[in-house]
């Protein structure tokens, strides 16, 4: 190990240098994003060209020679025990060469029944059961419906709050588990299960014990002297992505190797589970992801229906393609679970906080994990935090992680319970925060979001201006704040590779879901070689590569950038001492100002053009290789400190409310956010702007209907399942922090969950101080909106 | 169509890709189970259509119908200025022709029915759904001149990318991309529309949102995609 000098610090604010612990190796820290050319700056993405020439294959483009189409039987009933699924007949429709069932069930929580040979029970209406194999996709259709399935059809219930009820028919008899995707959710071991309601899970913030703070939380609650209490509701949401969910799976001739390219967040977790399910090495499965459609949480693993897409592939010997359609995506391959939160907060007169206790319900379906405690653990200092969370099960379509899992349901209670508590005690909601929490980062958010959204002008709730012809249109501001973590897999490495013409390749297994990874490795890589970044090839996308990490936790570009960047490094190093040699210098010489520098019989030698002196290589190539390592000083000093470890993220926001209609808008949004080293501000910009329209979309239109007489879904489609168009979208400004924490070769951390947290939280209590009505029930339909009105007598 | 047709299956959605909660039916199963002669009356126009109205039961013999489908059948695409034969089935969307039959990736199927604009390309200038067009009723067929289309892959001219593709670029108006050719599509024939009639610099940040109404974004991009159009329609207005 060896020390390196790194700067700490919010660049603007104040920045220091620090002593990091590093591995000997280490590229030195680079400055500012100032003193930088590369890195820092907004580069248009460099496979721009791919995706607005329509050339970017994603997997529903994939076409195979000799290809057939797969379509999943999906079960009509949401409860039901299954006795026999007969596909004989389906066999003998036209263009059909494979049917079969699918053995056991990904995806739902581990009831322990272990591996089947045939799906046995049916929890959720649209649950796959078996799938097809056929010429077309028509015919794939029509032979479903041969297919025959012997149904015990069960009681079922699908309303969360009826399926609390001790009479309920149960979705599982035994209690279950529920492991984790690499982009979150799962849930404890060994909870306590009574009917469908599992839990409680009790946490309290890190390296606190359970029973004192809930002790503690007890206490100050009587003690107050102020408080507030109340419950907040969130729905279901679906991920929605544009791409559906799909596999093209395909079979080595021998039939002993798998190649699936699919629409995925992590390629290798999509490999490990194939390799798992199919009995196979994982050396023998390979998958493929040039471009993927989004996934936002919901593309892990190889679901099922990229189970029965190899299965499919292999009975049929010929290549399968299976993409689900737009209903299927909302029934079967995840969602945002719902929840119910009562939140209660205790404060002393001057707006300290005593106490935040939030217990409640989540309800993922057949999915357990559906909690919410992240922004009430995490986001304040409070001497006693106390949440409990239990699962609600329904026969409904299991949760996945879904962007910021857990967070932005837990933001809307807690933030707008702060907004409640500011009210009682005639404290700004700015102030307030500013008394409860000393997060740097998102102390200089709350400063810098309020100047640029005018906070001072804001005025008292319901005070505001009214406009239409009859005055029924109030404006009213709001603010909310969120955390996620600096997370990251070390389970990552890249390759890059110095050619002897000069150009470069960056190899490395991510994948792109939309952030643009491809770009942030380009430019590392370019910086550390001085070089222009149109001379760096980045490969991504195949499990041939260098393991990379899954796109989800926001740990991609904080993973791999430091990664490539090391690599670049090492490369360097090579490339320098092949020069040496070739050269006959007398020591290894260095790459400044995008040359090689040498000394020669005690003489500087004349700078060699970074291409000339690849050229003067004796070898094809010169490599580096790298892993990500544990962050700077994360295991050896102990300086694993919250605060370094937390990201922010404050929001403010505009509405108007017609007072007639009920219907909001949301004016404009003001955004401060942090995500270490801003690697590419144009990405990060995007990708700021695409977790508040979610959030907006959240809070206002998005909600999954399920038909309680049927369990059936009521909106699996875009137009009835409404998301935010661009007419919905406001005015959105990005305060961007460039935080240095020297955490890492680039310091680099992610944006994408950060961004949706904090958002229908700010427009919830924008609504508030509109119509002075709140309104704790996601999303803020029109017909809620007139509710509370009336109820209050507005 | 109506609940006693027999032609119409409800028993049959339950087994369908996606189990359908109310009719029963997608609008490719209705032209599937009403058959061939009954689509191609309802879709195609003339000269084919009189002719086939004419087998409808009930109506004076007439001369011969010509029945289009419900097999594949010869007609010939107009896509980014080729002529091109295909072998289409009268259910056949533009969007799937284009796709499966003719390798154009670029236009993207989001939901199949409509509600999300992926699929837009132009026909004849206009911004179309594809997904809701059926490929003969755009095709040529003998006696019928086909009607042009505009595929992303036909958006720049030759390897020139249209001067909304350079802008969607360099102001980052993409994430996952998968939205970005029917973005493309609405917001290109927004610009033509204006430089046609000389008012490149008057589009406005609302002309521009209007345009993209019908095409949904899930990343949200949307920003960015009204800034690169503002920032093209600048340039071009030059
Ligand atoms: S695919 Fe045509 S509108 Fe969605
Ligand atoms: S860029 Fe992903 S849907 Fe628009």
């Amino acid at each position: 190990m060896s020390q390196i000098e790194v700067p700490v610090g919010i660049v603007g604010v104040e920045v220091h240098s620090e002593q990091r612990e590093v591995p000997d190796g280490t590229p030195p820290a680079w400055r500012e994003n100032a003193s930088l050319k590369q890195v820092g700056k907004p580069v248009p993405r460099i496979d721009g060209n791919e995706k607005v020439s329509g050339r970017a294959r994603y997997t529903s483009d994939v076409v195979r020679p000799g290809m057939l189409h797969g379509k999943v039987l999906r079960s009509p009933h949401p409860h039901a025990r299954i006795h026999r699924i007969d596909v004989s007949e389906a066999l003998k429709m036209p263009g059909v060469k494979a049917a079969l069932a699918l053995p056991h069930l990904l995806g739902i929580a581990d009831d322990g029944s272990g591996k089947t040979t045939q799906v046995q029970s049916v929890r959720y209406y649209g649950q796959p059961l078996a799938a097809v194999a056929a010429q077309t996709v028509e015919q794939a259709v029509a032979a479903l419906s041969k297919i025959k399935v012997d149904y015990d059809v069960l009681p079922f219930v699908v309303d969360p709050t009826e399926a609390r009820q001790p009479a309920a028919p149960k979705v599982f008899a035994q209690p279950v588990i529920a492991r984790g995707s690499a982009g979150g959710g799962g849930s404890k071991d060994k909870l306590n299960q009574v009917g469908n309601v599992r839990g409680p899970k009790r946490s309290v913030p890190r390296g606190r014990e359970v029973e004192k703070q809930a002790t503690q939380v007890t206490q100050a609650l009587l003690a107050g002297p102020q408080g507030v209490r109340a419950t907040y509701k969130t729905q279901v949401q679906t991920h929605s992505a544009l791409e559906t969910h799909g596999v093209v799976a395909e079979w080595s001739r021998a039939g002993d190797e798998l190649t699936v390219w699919a629409s995925t967040q992590g390629i290798f977790s999509v490999r490990d589970e194939l390799a798992e399910y199919l009995g196979i090495e994982q050396s023998k499965v390979r998958v493929i992801t040039d471009y993927c459609g989004g996934g936002f949480g919901a593309k892990f693993g190889a679901g099922n229906y990229g189970v029965l897409a190899a299965l499919l592939a292999k009975e049929a010997k010929a290549p399968v393609r299976l993409m689900l359609d737009r209903r299927e995506e909302h029934l079967a391959v995840g969602n945002r679970p719902g929840s119910e939160q009562t939140v209660a907060l205790a404060a002393s007169t001057d707006g300290k906080l005593t106490a935040i206790e939030v217990k409640g319900f989540g309800f993922g379906g057949a999915g357990a994990g559906a909690g919410f405690a992240g922004p009430a653990l995490s986001m304040y200092d409070c001497p006693a935090v106390y949440v409990e969370e239990f699962d609600v099960f329904t026969h409904s379509g299991p949760l996945a992680a879904f962007r910021a899992p857990g967070h932005p349901q837990g933001a809307f209670a807690l933030e707008q319970a702060m907004d409640e508590l500011a009210e009682r005690l005639h404290l700004d909601p700015v102030a307030l925060r500013d008394k409860n929490d000393t997060h740097p980062a998102r102390r200089e958010q709350r400063k810098r979001a309020a100047t640029a959204f005018g906070w001072q002008n804001r005025t008292a709730t319901g005070q505001g201006p009214r406009t239409g012809k009859l005055g029924e249109v109030r404006r009213g501001s709001g603010m909310a704040q969120g955390c996620w973590y600096h997370l990251v897999n070390v389970d990552s490495r890249a390759e890059v590779r110095i050619h002897r013409d000069g150009s470069v390749e960056v190899l490395t297994g991510v994948q792109d879901i939309g952030s643009g990874i491809r770009t942030p490795l380009a430019q590392v890589v370019a910086e550390e070689l001085q070089i222009p970044i149109a001379k760096v090839k980045v490969t991504i996308g195949d499990t041939r590569l260098p393991p990379g990490p899954g796109s989800g936790g926001s740990v991609t570009t904080a993973s791999i950038t430091p990664a490539a960047r090391e690599a670049a490094y090492a490369a360097k190093q090579a490339l320098l001492k092949e020069l040496q040699a070739v050269l006959g210098l007398d020591k290894v010489p260095e790459l400044t100002g995008g040359a090689v520098v040498g000394l020669k019989a005690g003489k500087p030698t004349p700078p060699l053009p970074f291409d000339k002196a690849c050229a003067r290589m004796r070898r094809t190539e010169v490599l580096g290789s790298a892993v990500r390592e544990l962050d700077y000083g994360a295991t050896a000093n102990g300086k694993r400190g919250n605060f370094l470890a937390q990201l922010g993220g404050v929001q403010f926001a505009e509405v108007e409310v017609s007072t007639l209609t009920g219907v909001v808008r949301v004016l404009r949004i003001v955004a401060s956010h942090d995500c270490g080293r801003p690697v590419n501000p144009l990405l990060v910009e995007n990708q700021i702007h695409g977790g508040i329209i979610q959030g907006l979309s959240y809070a206002l239109f998005e909600e999954r209907r399920l038909d309680p007489k049927t369990g059936r879904i009521l909106n699996g489609n875009l137009e009835q399942y409404k998301i935010a168009g661009a007419l919905d979208v406001p005015k959105i400004e990005v305060l961007l922090l460039e935080e240095l924490r020297g955490r890492s070769s680039t310091d680099a951390s992610g944006i994408g969950e950060p961004a949706t947290v904090p958002t229908a939280a700010a427009i919830a209590n924008a609504v508030y101080n509109a119509i002075g009505v709140r309104i704790r029930e996601l999303p803020i339909t029109p017909a809620k909106v007139l509710a509370a009105l009336a109820s209050a007598g507005k | 169509m109506s609940k006693g047709d027999p032609n119409v299956s409800t028993e049959g959605s339950e087994s369908m890709s996606g189990p359908d909660a109310s009719s029963g039916l997608s609008r490719r199963s209705f032209l599937l189970h009403t058959g061939g002669a009954a689509s191609a009356a309802a879709l195609l126009t003339v000269p084919v259509a009189e002719s086939v109205a004419a087998t409808a039961p009930n109506q004076a013999a007439t001369p011969p119908a010509q029945v289009l489908g419900p097999g594949a059948i010869a007609a010939t695409l107009l896509v980014n200025g080729k002529p091109q034969k295909v072998m289409m089935e009268p259910r056949d969307t533009l969007a799937t022709v284009l796709r499966d039959k003719l390798g154009l990736t670029g236009t993207k199927i989001g939901c199949d029915r409509g509600g999300c604009g992926a699929c837009t390309v132009w026909v004849a200038g206009e911004p179309t759904l594809s997904c809701l067009m059926l490929a003969l009723d755009v095709a040529g067929l003998p006696g019928r001149e086909p009607q042009a289309i505009t595929t992303v892959e036909g958006l720049g001219k030759g390897v020139a990318m249209h001067p909304l593709q350079t802008a969607f670029v360099e102001k980052d108006a993409l994430q996952c991309g998968y939205c970005t050719s029917g973005m493309l599509m609405s917001c290109a024939a927004l610009y033509e529309r204006a430089k046609a009639e000389g008012k490149l610099a008057t589009i406005s940040d609302g002309d521009v949102r209007a345009a993209i109404a019908g095409n949904l974004c899930r990343c949200g991009a949307y920003p960015h995609i009204v800034d690169a159009t503002l920032s093209a329609a600048k340039g071009g207005a030059k």
